[in-house]
């Protein structure tokens, strides 16, 4: 565990988190008792193998699957045995959620699919398109406003789907895979974008089975068949990664 | 809420035809709805109003010239029927008589027109008395004595018009010539076919000139009553208290409306059970495509939820949707039924469009586009309620592992079938349960337009010229004296023409049950030897005399049931019949007992038939049998032939509302099969691409939807036609016993019309599962939302 200061508290703290899925009529153990501590203004990756539970703790984390055993915290305020309802309210405020797939309304536009987000957490019709373009703007993208997921590339999709998550100014990012089957390009452009809104502030949990991409975090947690099998901090990217993806390249590749 | 309708708002852009089809579905049913209501709110309505416009009675006593006579005067009848309970006021008495009508003239023209002979009773205008609704002409000059008005129907069964002259037969049979000043409606009175007689108003001078013995006249009398609804009662009593032998006829203001809303009751209940029908069938069509839709979109709902929609907002949303769909719907219907009631003519008759004849519909209204509302509302609430509860979690796949082919399928694969065949009809074998709710959804528009294809078919049949439910047949009467040698010629003469099959002397009393509050006919035709073929749907023929069969109306009205015997009054006469049958007679709303002409030897009872019934050989149309019979059969001017009544006067308004309601059926049908087409696609879409990449042509894997949407749709059709034809069966029959007419009249459409249905829907099916097949891009896995 890392960052042991008494005040303040944790942005997220799960304490032995356990869940298990039924499969037919077997219970097969998903997580199995993680304890986590995610300070604000991380970015920290979880990684490891196929089926280690790495999904299942993120949505654990953002309220999407409840914990059969546990406790969860965000800001010190015990979260896990919130209703739906209740855990709906804080994703659309406090969360921003980026799945490796179907992360687009596949019948709205790219537009609607971000305002629908911002004006969900309350914010104006007006305020909403502003903050929209300003996002699709920043994210090479304010051409495609009137397209339709259909319409888009892989990387584009995903990079969509980041303006979707962000326009609320969340202070929490999860993100599922978000480059699973990007090609390598697209992959780090939604790297350093994820670089740099965690360099503006944002927290971010990442997870990812790919090694280059966990290397963009600060922070590495490994998970092995349900349990932390290593927590790390990341103390030098490599310099090469980080000066090859700075964000001009990315809006000029993403044009 | 803001982002509730946002959503909405881009969903129903994305889904525009789906959105319109649900509207017009709607909008459809809610007008539909709406002018079952109004149809049968003209079926009652006008004439309530007319009734309390007009004053009349509650409940109309006319008694018989010797009980005027015995009484002395008209006070102790009046005051004895004052006295009784429930009896607010008893009308003046008013003097009437009867008399024979023999001609009619129409004005200025020079000689007499030939009319038949019909009973025409005169009521003296007594100050006081309710007076009839005055529909044309003036109402009677006390300076003319010659005038009379002629109540609606009459007028309407003689022809005759303001300015007319009558000819009929005083008290010895010498001709008295009045002019018809005026025709008027009065509501309290049965329509003069319902009735047996006709009715005009005159000066009391006049019946003086028509039958000076004041002991010769009757009597009629009209009670008001504290409580209508005891009007029934009222009438037994007053039958007990004046005595049966006084009292030739009591009718009451429900005699009166039954009489007159017949018609608009068969189309107004025939719309409102299609209606009701249509509205389950549409509701269950918004149920099937959001349940669809949802089906379709769980990652979408998923990724909703996990983006912060709660469970309460993801199914409001779906309910809202639906609501706005189905209130823009209600409110074009709404719109469409008023335009429509504005162009059909109330089929009550008259110049009323239908809806200045719904007084009150505002609430009717209101009321039918709310029940629209709710049932739409909670069919899309249960899909709804099943979006909320998806997971958060998107699905990693997007797919479930599909289900292991059906034996079937195998084996057909292996004996070698058309692959596309099998892989159709083992996608049906494989979801079954699935499938089988777009087939009941399917049903339930097919049950209705079952409804609606028997009703067309009945209406054929008992309007078909040559007698679809009953025998064919024309009425002769006499229009000279018969001559010395008896009547032997004349039905020689008619019975000889080949389009005739049999020749039987009748004549039809009134009689009154013991007991009972209203009139019945006694119908004496053929005799014990040759009984006339009467249509017995139960029971059996006449065989003997003193047997009779009876229509529905006359059982009701005299709770009796085929098998029983029964003791009427004819004037004055008690007499007991055997019920052996019952037939289907749409005369008289059904009240006839139908006997032999032998069974007539009762002292005043007639003593020659009044008219022949000619009943034809199948095949001949009696209207081309009452034009030419009398020329072929050298009768001119001898005889007159009258046309059999139909148990429905108004076809064409009903068949009007048929074919609207078919096509409303047929656009929440093609709701059904679009849902359905487009979950098909949605579930064999994989693998669709999939049997394309190993090399089916875009043909084939088209067909192989299409053989599971043909399947599906003949399924309904099957089931919806055989849950349908003996459901509606019923109906008809039900409504046909309402009518007077009986159970036996339902005929089901034939089995080209199955045929044809089955084959619409099927084709239908077929090409809307195989479009979207045809424009899926070759079999390359798209990333997520390519091309959905």
């Amino acid at each position: 565990m890392t960052g042991s200061e008494p005040t303040p508290p944790p942005l997220l703290a799960a304490d032995d988190l356990v869940r298990s899925h039924l499969s037919g009529s077997t219970l097969i153990p998903a997580v199995r008792g993680v304890s986590l501590r995610i300070d604000r203004g991380e970015f920290v990756a979880v990684t490891g193998p196929s089926g280690a539970g790495k999904t299942t703790l993120l949505h654990l984390l953002g309220g999407l699957l409840r914990p059969d055993e546990g406790e969860l915290r965000l800001d010190g305020r015990r979260v896990d045995r919130l209703r739906e309802a209740a855990w709906a309210r804080l994703r659309r405020r406090r969360y921003g959620i980026v799945f490796q797939s179907g992360n687009l309304l596949s019948d709205f536009s790219v537009a609607d699919n971000i305002e629908l987000t911002a004006v969900l957490a309350g914010m104006s019709t007006r305020t909403a398109r502003e903050r929209r373009q300003e996002l699709l703007a920043d994210l090479g993208l304010a051409h495609k406003a009137t397209a339709g997921p259909g319409e888009l590339s892989g990387g584009e999709r995903q990079r969509v789907a980041l303006a979707r998550a962000l326009v609320n100014r969340p202070e929490l990012l999860l993100a599922d895979e978000p480059t699973g089957n990007l090609d390598s390009r697209s992959t780090r452009d939604v790297l350093a974008l994820l670089s740099r809104y965690h360099e503006q502030g944002t927290t971010i949990v990442l997870v990812t089975h790919d090694a280059r991409a966990a290397s963009t975090a600060d922070r590495v947690v490994s998970l092995f068949d349900g349990r932390i099998a290593d927590d790390a901090r990341v103390e030098e990217p490599p310099a090469a990664w980080r000066s090859a993806t700075g964000i001009r390249d990315v809006i000029d590749f993403g044009g | 809420m803001r982002a509730l309708l946002r959503w909405i708002r881009a969903d129903l852009r994305s889904h525009r035809l789906h959105a319109l089809l649900i509207v017009l579905a709607t909008g459809g049913t809610a007008a539909a709805l709406l002018l079952a209501g109004s149809l049968l709110g003209a079926a009652a309505d006008p004439w309530q109003r007319e009734f309390r416009a007009a004053g009349s009675p509650d409940v109309r006593i006319d008694l018989r010239p010797s009980a005027a006579a015995a009484g002395g005067s008209d006070e102790p009848s009046a005051e004895l029927l004052a006295r009784e309970p429930g009896v607010v006021a008893v009308s003046p008495p008013q003097h009437t008589a009867e008399t024979t009508l023999v001609g009619r003239r129409p004005d200025g023209a020079p000689t007499a027109g030939g009319t038949d002979r019909t009973t025409l009773v005169l009521r003296a205008d007594t100050p006081g008395a309710a007076r009839p609704l005055l529909r044309s002409g003036a109402w009677l000059d006390p300076a003319d004595v010659h005038g009379i008005v002629l109540e609606q129907s009459a007028a309407d069964a003689v022809w005759a018009h303001p300015g007319d002259r009558l000819t009929v037969l005083d008290s010895h049979g010498a001709p008295v010539e009045l002019r018809v000043l005026g025709i008027a409606d009065s509501p309290d009175q049965l329509p003069s076919q319902a009735a047996g007689y006709d009715l005009g108003w005159t000066l009391p001078a006049t019946l003086d000139l028509v039958q000076p013995d004041p002991a010769a006249r009757g009597l009629t009398l009209g009670l008001h009553l504290a409580h209508p609804s005891d009007a029934a009662y009222t009438a037994q009593r007053v039958v007990s208290v004046l005595g049966p032998e006084r009292v030739s006829r009591i009718t009451t203001w429900l005699d009166a409306r039954a009489a007159r809303q017949q018609d608009n009751r068969l189309a107004g209940l025939l719309l409102g059970l299609s209606g009701l029908a249509a509205l389950l069938a549409a509701a269950l069509a918004v149920a099937g495509t959001a349940g669809a839709r949802i089906k379709a979109r769980t990652g979408d709902i998923a990724l909703l939820k996990a983006i912060g929609f709660t469970a309460a907002q993801v199914a409001w949303m779906f309910i809202t949707e639906q609501l706005l769909l189905a209130v823009t719907g209600v409110l074009l219907g709404a719109g469409g039924a008023a335009i429509a009631a504005r162009a059909v003519p109330a089929p009550g008759g008259g110049t009323d469009a239908l809806h200045q004849l719904v007084p009150g519909g505002t609430a009717a209204t209101g009321a039918v586009m709310a029940a629209a509302l709710v049932a739409i509302g909670a069919a899309a609430a249960l899909p709804a309620l099943r979006a909320a509860r998806v997971a958060p979690v998107p699905p990693t796949d997007g797919t479930r592992p599909p289900a292991m082919a059906a034996r079937p399928v195998r084996l057909g694969l292996v004996r070698r079938l058309p692959p596309t065949l099998v892989l159709g009809l083992g996608g049906v074998l494989r979801r079954r349960s699935g499938l089988a709710g777009s087939a009941v959804r399917l049903t339930v528009p097919v049950v209705a337009a079952t409804l609606a294809l028997s009703t067309w078919s009945t209406l054929d049949a008992v309007t078909r010229p040559d007698g679809g439910v009953t025998v064919p047949s024309v009425t002769a009467r006499r229009t000279t004296p018969a001559p010395s040698g008896g009547d032997a010629q004349l039905t020689g003469a008619l019975a000889a023409d080949p389009a005739v099959r049999g020749v039987y002397p009748g004549s039809e009393i009134q009689a009154l049950a013991p007991g009972q509050s209203a009139t019945l006919t006694l119908r004496a035709v053929g005799t014990t030897d040759a009984p006339y073929p009467f249509s017995v749907v139960e029971g059996r023929a006449i065989r003997a005399t003193d047997e009779a069969v009876a229509g529905q109306g006359a059982l009701d009205l005299l709770g009796a049931r085929v098998g029983q015997w029964v003791r009427i009054t004819t004037g004055g006469t008690p007499r007991i019949l055997h019920i052996v049958g019952r037939d289907l007679e749409p005369e008289h709303g059904g009240r006839v007992l139908s006997t032999g002409f032998d069974t007539l030897d009762r002292p005043g009872d007639p003593t020659g038939p009044d008219f022949w019934q000619l009943a034809l050989c199948p095949g001949h149309d009696p209207a081309e049998v009452q034009r030419d019979l009398p020329t072929r059969a050298g009768l001119t001017g001898q005889v007159e032939l009258r046309l059999p009544t139909g148990p429905v006067t108004r076809p064409g308004a009903l068949r009007a509302s048929v074919v609207g309601l078919l096509l409303l059926l047929a656009l929440i049908g093609l709701v059904d099969l679009l849902t359905m087409a487009a979950a098909g696609f949605h579930e064999r879409r994989r693998d669709i691409g999939l049997l394309r990449a190993i090399g089916l042509t875009p043909g084939q894997s088209a067909v192989v939807l299409a053989v599971r949407g043909t399947a599906i749709a003949l399924a309904a059709v099957a089931v919806g036609s055989a849950v349908g034809i003996p459901l509606v069966r019923r109906l008809i029959d039900r409504q046909g016993h309402l009518g007077g007419i009986g159970a036996g009249i339902a005929r089901a459409p034939s089995a080209w019309t199955f045929l044809a249905m089955a084959a619409t829907c099927a084709t239908v099916a077929a090409v809307l599962c195989a479009l979207p097949v045809l424009r899926v891009p070759p079999p390359t896995r798209g990333p997520d939302g390519a091309g959905r």
